[in-house]
């Protein structure tokens, strides 16, 4: 999975940034970052917000793919059931939103 | 800077108002301040309005000059201010700011919402305005699911379980029935917390805050102005010991650990240090419980309660109206609503209402009570701390 990074001073930066939030550079790198990690929390949304109602009941979860990489995402419909600290890896991208099943 | 006292408080219920203009309420409750102060309108000299989404939801901006207008105040600088659901923790503290920097000796800070009359999913959009939908849009994620991640993670690492939380569910639904200005108080049983229609797990209906209308207000004053009040007001001085406010991270990935909001700590560090008191002297806090599991880490983050006891605490009683500290004696955002932008200066008027010791749940001996209001996913947050001066 393709991310970017200060090419300054390394820090890993979201998707959106436009400048470093360490050093304040605008000068971004590319790098290949895991696809699996750690799984730190989910919650079932029942109640949708607008746009995601036709999804409901949809995971939530947010990984750690590194120490310094927490992303949010989706589980996957057809994810192993998710339990707190699983292993799970990123299988693809909706609409801007990563999403990941729990490892075998 | 000069302290500050708090003269006068105003409120409405808070609940439903479909009858009323967003204006209209915020002006019932500037006008009950201003009687309660015994402060003419000439003296005072700025107004800061603390109100979250009356564009979106009511077409309405500009709030605070028509406030003003509405009730004849002089032509002193009038401000929205906009911190989600912190608005007005963030207004209180502008208006303290003004008379503590000596700019002005008399300030009102007036928090505003009405709600009920939107559809659910315009209600959800507007409300979602305070996520930071770059980065936790595309997910779906909504606030109650924000507080199912927290609670999650609180429950595997310090056992915190559903008793647990529905203990605090039951303290403030119980806590608002004797408030007047409360929503929706209730004696509810584990049993009807735990099987009330699921959210977004493990947020069940009752775990989370109703939509609201209502207005709140304070007026604000020098020492000087406060001391010559003194003899003719029917109630005791309160005064402003802190008033802080902080910012966190606007996104879940910026959060080092989603069971504690650093801007809370931050701003409850730096309010005890101003104030000159620990959280031990605190007899009572009116806390952001816009969800039930947000009490629990609330608590532990103002370092009321030990860190992973949140839970603990609540259902042996601890934050009871009679317990080490009581927690949201008002009932709290769960039972007596979450106006957004009105909530923070609500919290002010329950907490002036104790210091002067005519709450309907009144703390006995109640000296020092502290508010705490939080917006988004803990971008911004205030801090007051606040004593009765007997």
């Amino acid at each position: 999975m393709t991310m970017q990074r200060c090419t300054n001073c390394k820090t890993t930066l979201t998707e959106v940034a436009v400048v470093c939030v360490n050093c304040l550079s605008r000068e971004f790198e590319n790098f290949e970052a895991p696809t699996g990690g750690r799984l730190v929390s989910w919650t079932t949304i029942r109640r949708a917000p607008a746009g995601y109602c036709a999804a409901a009941p949809y995971d939530v979860v947010v990984v750690d793919l590194a120490p310094t990489i927490r992303v949010t995402g989706r589980l996957a419909p057809d994810s192993l059931p998710p339990s707190m600290g699983a292993s799970v890896h990123q299988v693809g991208e909706e609409n801007g939103c990563r999403l990941f099943v729990v490892s075998k | 800077m000069r302290d500050v006292y708090i003269v006068g408080i105003g409120s409405t219920t808070f609940g439903r108002h479909a009858s009323e203009s967003i204006e209209n309420l915020a002006v019932g409750a500037v006008v009950d301040a201003l009687i309660d102060s015994m402060v003419a309108r000439d003296q005072i000299g700025a107004l800061y309005l603390g109100n979250f989404i009356s564009g979106p939801l009511n077409g309405k901006e500009v709030l605070a000059g028509i406030v003003a207008d509405r009730i004849g105040l002089p032509n002193i600088p009038c401000t929205k201010v906009e911190g989600a659901c912190a608005s007005g923790g963030i207004a209180f503290r502008h208006a303290c700011m003004a008379v503590a920097s000596g700019e002005v000796d008399a300030a009102i800070a007036v928090g505003v919402e009405t709600m009920t009359h939107a559809p659910t999913k315009q209600t959800t959009a507007a409300l979602n305005c305070a996520m930071d939908n770059e980065n936790d849009g595309p997910s779906g994620l909504t606030f109650p699911g924000l507080f199912g991640l927290a609670w999650r993670m609180h429950a595997d690492r310090f056992g915190t379980t559903r008793q647990h939380v529905s203990a605090v569910v039951r303290k403030n639904k119980g806590n608002g029935l004797h408030n007047p200005l409360a929503q929706m108080g209730a004696e509810l049983s584990d049993a009807a917390i735990a099987d009330s229609l699921p959210i977004c797990d493990p947020i069940q209906l009752y775990d989370c805050c109703p939509t609201s209308d209502g207005a709140a207000a304070v007026v604000v004053v020098s020492k000087t102005v406060a001391q010559k009040l003194r003899a003719t007001l029917k109630h005791p001085l309160v005064q402003v010991l802190a008033a802080v406010q902080t910012r966190g991270s606007p996104s879940i990935g910026g959060h080092a650990d989603l069971i504690s909001f650093d801007a809370t700590v931050i701003a409850a560090q730096r309010a005890y240090a101003l104030a000159g008191v620990s959280a031990q002297d605190i007899d009572l806090v009116e806390l952001h419980d816009c969800f039930s599991i947000a009490e629990v880490i609330d608590s532990e983050d103002l370092g009321l309660v030990p860190r992973g006891q949140g839970g603990y605490w609540a259902h042996e009683g601890r934050t009871a109206v009679d317990g080490d500290v009581a927690i949201n004696a008002s009932g709290g955002l769960l039972a007596k609503g979450h106006p957004v932008g009105a909530t923070g200066l609500g919290q002010v008027f329950e907490v002036v209402s104790q210091l002067r010791h005519t709450h309907p749940n009144q703390v006995q001996n109640a000296r020092i009570g502290m508010t705490h209001n939080l917006g988004g996913a803990g971008v911004a947050c205030t801090v007051s701390i606040l004593r009765g001066v007997q």
